[in-house]
């Protein structure tokens, strides 16, 4: 992307804004009617945000609010994580004006909005799909002139959307997505990875399954054969048995839409393995265990799905007793930044949080704390701050990388559990072990095939 | 079902302000050029910026680029069902396939707006050639479903055996270029045309919807286009005339898998991404939604149709509280309206326009409706 086209969307923005501001006085195009005077031709040398930085992007902000926006899966088959984001980000927006949750705990926030701007919500439904979340994220950068979003669950979608925010130098976080090319081939300055992915998730199974379940395991891959669960597989069998103490048994594959397991099972009775890595997720999880169990499978072999969340496993029901997997946060979390915002998420909504509420809600104290830090809303100089950013809350001891923008944090190896203690827990999982703070070396894959680079901020 | 070619046999020599003059005015093709230009030169002003309007509104310029690419895939896709009488539930399989070919060759080969459209065009094209020869021999609900069949068979295809060149479900991107190498589409344009189109990828965009629509008049108004509807209404007594239908038939059926694929190739320029979500069956079906809803066989219908459906998914979507519904109040709406005018929004309008035009039979059913009678016969009905 050359500088004079990010001039050029610059100065969009600014059109777009002084449009805006002149409202009702239509035909008079570039009219200084409000805070920002530019008149769409100047190329972005006008701006005064009143802190001496140039305008970017949708810097500055207008009057004394900024917008941030939410754009989730509220809907569609991603819908139950995308409506348990879009709660934590309400709740967010509402302690980040009035205090309350993680903002009186935290120091570095005041409770009253952000550097005393009143923070403004725009929410949009993305149903799962990127020209969706597209039409979506043009509004909000269009007409309410977000300053940061976060929101998402596809791992296509937050890719899209990644490149939107490079592009439009919209800072985003919070794609709760886990496809390697995040973080590697497809990563993006205006963008930063709050959570695992699959060669993440593989690692941290490294770390914590062989010490809860021995070192003598042979492990069998039942796997969707594309991206997610191969990604998964190939990751598993790295640092499990490659790089790990266990044995590599075989492998099946599940194609797409194949709701049949049976000569997967048999493949793996076969094998002998003792445990099992079922890269699937959702209904087909659900209805592969329910085979698994029908099979009699269940009690001799252990089974492990790389990535559980509310959607994940509440199809599941009562067969997740016993599975393991990982989280990127559970609510028994052993911090007190983690209690705190249990307590106050039930206050409000009665229920308790999982890893998707956390999600947006996190996001968004990292960034109002970046920006508090900062003394700006200035986009580069905020995506600056956040790279090598290092905080403490929910998440535990965390820290976003600069090489790739992927954060490094502990993990949760969690176990499903029976109806009677999800009822006593409020969520289906119970953690059984936490790693420490783990990542890859910036030297591998997949940060290796990241060109952050290539990724301007904006301002050289 | 739709009006076009009625009057144009129609002689009259009524002087130039009456209703008849009207009627012959309004279905030349000289003047649905000048409706489409105008419409699209003040659309975007209109939804997004106008005062007090696109306070109701509540638009974007965003949107209206979007909502031209998206009618311009319903009056391909009504070419074939309105136009010819073929249900396609696979019209993804175009608009896919030209998004990747425009992406692939924007990475692979050169990157030019035009240039990638053009090709994006030209493989619907030859994916319409196989398309049809597999799709021409079956009939009614064979035909929806063998299409419905291609198209997620391409959309598997493309998601993982061909993940190494179209990326699976992380997509491509395309980078945007200049037009010719020398006009830049993001350039902001400023006075009064920059309030009424805002920037040149609004007016490239713009200028093939007008395309589109001088196009697809043509063919509606040429006598080929008027086998398509004879096709439409009796196919076995349009082969009995003597017309080879299945050649027709393929006409039409590469016309409208052609207009498709330029939606489809437009799209990825404006939002400089392809991915395999535009191959997916539900692509399909929300056409069928944009074309039904608006009015089969027109050619505003399925711009109407095309506007409400993006009014919900890009405005209401974003209302507080109410937004987690749009898709349950789309829904509603569709239901309600096909349920009162089968013929959609556009033949709501028409039908009450057609009343206004007969005052006195107006009255009188207002009349039997306020006095509690059961209400006149429906006007005429139009020609069905």
């Amino acid at each position: 992307m050359t500088k004079k086209q990010m001039q050029t969307d610059s100065s969009r923005r600014q059109y777009l804004k002084a449009i805006g501001a002149t409202g009702l006085a239509a035909g008079i195009a570039g009219c200084s009617g409000g805070g920002d005077g530019g008149d769409g031709g100047d190329g972005g040398d006008g701006g005064d945000g009143g802190d001496g930085y140039e305008a970017i992007g949708n810097f500055p902000p207008e009057g004394d609010t900024v917008a941030i926006g939410f754009n989730g899966p509220t809907s569609g088959a991603l819908g139950p994580d995308g409506q348990d984001q879009e709660r934590g980000y309400d709740l967010a927006i509402d302690h980040l004006n009035n205090g309350g949750g993680l903002v009186d705990f935290w120091d570095r926030l005041s409770g009253d909005g952000i550097m005393g701007h009143q923070v403004e919500p725009t929410k949009a439904d993305t149903a799962g799909s990127a020209d969706t979340a597209q039409d979506n994220i043009e509004r909000m950068i269009q007409q309410d002139n977000i300053q940061f979003w976060t929101g998402g669950m596809s791992s296509t979608v937050t890719m899209a959307m990644q490149n939107v925010a490079q592009r439009e130098k919209v800072p985003f976080m919070g794609g709760n997505s886990t496809s390697a090319g995040i973080s590697g081939e497809n990563c993006s300055r205006y963008y930063f990875h709050p959570t695992f992915h699959a060669e993440i998730i593989g690692m941290a199974m490294g770390e914590a399954a062989p010490s809860v379940l021995g070192e003598d395991r042979s492990l069998f891959h039942i796997f969707m054969d594309y991206s997610y669960g191969q990604s998964n597989r190939d990751a598993a069998r790295k640092y499990l048995t490659e790089q790990g103490p266990w044995e590599h048994a075989g492998e099946a594959a599940i194609a797409e839409g194949e709701s049949d397991h049976s000569s997967q099972i048999q493949a793996l009775e076969e094998s002998g393995a003792d445990t099992l890595y079922f890269s699937s997720f959702g209904s087909f999880a659900a209805s592969g265990l329910a085979q698994l169990r029908d099979a009699g499978l269940t009690d001799e072999i252990d089974v492990i799905i790389p990535h559980v969340s509310a959607f994940t496993l509440d199809p599941l029901g009562a067969d997740a007793e016993g599975v393991l997997g990982m989280e990127p946060w559970n609510p028994a979390a052993d911090n007190e930044a983690s209690q705190v915002f249990v307590e106050a998420y039930q206050d409000e909504y009665g229920e308790t949080p999982n890893q998707s509420s956390l999600h947006t809600y996190e996001s968004m104290m990292v960034y109002a704390a970046a920006v508090e830090e900062a003394g700006t809303f200035h986009p580069p100089t905020v995506v600056r701050t956040l790279e090598e950013f290092e905080w403490s809350l929910a998440w535990g001891d965390s820290v976003f990388r600069e090489a790739d923008h992927q954060v490094e944090r502990p993990w949760y190896l969690v176990q499903g559990v029976g109806d009677d203690r999800a009822e006593e827990l409020g969520i289906r999982t119970e953690v059984v072990e936490t790693t420490d703070p783990l990542i890859y070396g910036t030297d591998s894959f997949p940060a290796t095939e990241c060109a952050m680079d290539e990724n301007e901020y904006g301002d050289e | 079902m739709s009006t076009d070619n009625l009057q144009t046999d129609v002689e009259d020599e009524s002087s130039l302000i009456s209703v008849d003059a009207w009627d012959r005015i309004k279905h030349t093709e000289r003047f649905i050029f000048m409706v489409s230009v105008a419409f699209v030169l003040t659309f975007s002003y209109l939804f997004s910026r106008a005062p007090v309007v696109s306070d109701v509104t509540q638009g974007y310029h965003g949107l209206t680029i979007t909502i031209l690419i998206w009618s311009i895939f319903a009056l391909g896709f009504n070419l074939l069902l309105g136009q010819t009488g073929l249900l396609s539930f696979g019209h993804a399989m175009f608009f896919g396939t030209a998004s990747y070919a425009t992406a692939l060759f924007s990475i692979h080969v050169f990157n030019e707006p035009l240039l990638i459209v053009v090709v994006g065009v030209l493989s619907a094209l030859a994916l319409g050639v196989v398309a049809a020869v597999i799709l021409l021999r079956l009939h009614t609900v064979y035909f929806a479903i063998v299409a419905l069949a291609i198209g997620q068979f391409l959309y598997f295809l493309a998601s993982n055996p061909l993940e190494g060149i179209t990326q699976g479900i992380n997509g491509l991107e395309v980078e945007r270029t200049p037009l010719l190498g020398m006009v830049d589409l993001e350039h902001e344009y400023g006075g009064i045309l920059g309030e009424l189109v805002v920037n040149n990828l609004y007016l490239f965009v713009g200028a093939f919807f007008v395309g589109a629509v001088v196009f697809i008049t043509r063919v509606r108004k040429s006598p080929y286009g008027l086998i398509f509807k004879a096709i439409r209404e009796n196919e076995t007594r349009a082969s009995f005339v003597g017309l080879d239908v299945w050649r027709y038939k393929f006409a039409a059926f590469l016309l409208s898998a052609g207009i498709t694929g330029l939606a489809g190739a437009l799209l990825a320029v404006n939002t400089q991404f392809a991915g395999v979500e535009r191959l997916y069956w539900s692509i399909s079906g929300d056409v069928v939604v944009m074309a039904v809803l608006g009015g089969l066989g027109t050619l505003a219908g399925p711009v109407i149709g095309t506007f409400v459906w993006f009014y919900f998914k890009g405005i209401v979507n974003g209302y507080p509280m109410l937004g987690n519904y749009w898709l349950l109040m789309l829904a509603v709406s569709f239901t309600a309206v096909v349920w009162v005018y089968p013929d959609g929004i556009w033949g709501m309008i028409t039908d009450f326009t057609a009343e206004l035009r007969e005052p006195r039979n107006l009255a009188e059913k207002v009349k039997g409706r306020l006095t509690g009678g059961s209400a006149a016969e429906g006007s005429d009905g139009g020609e069905r």
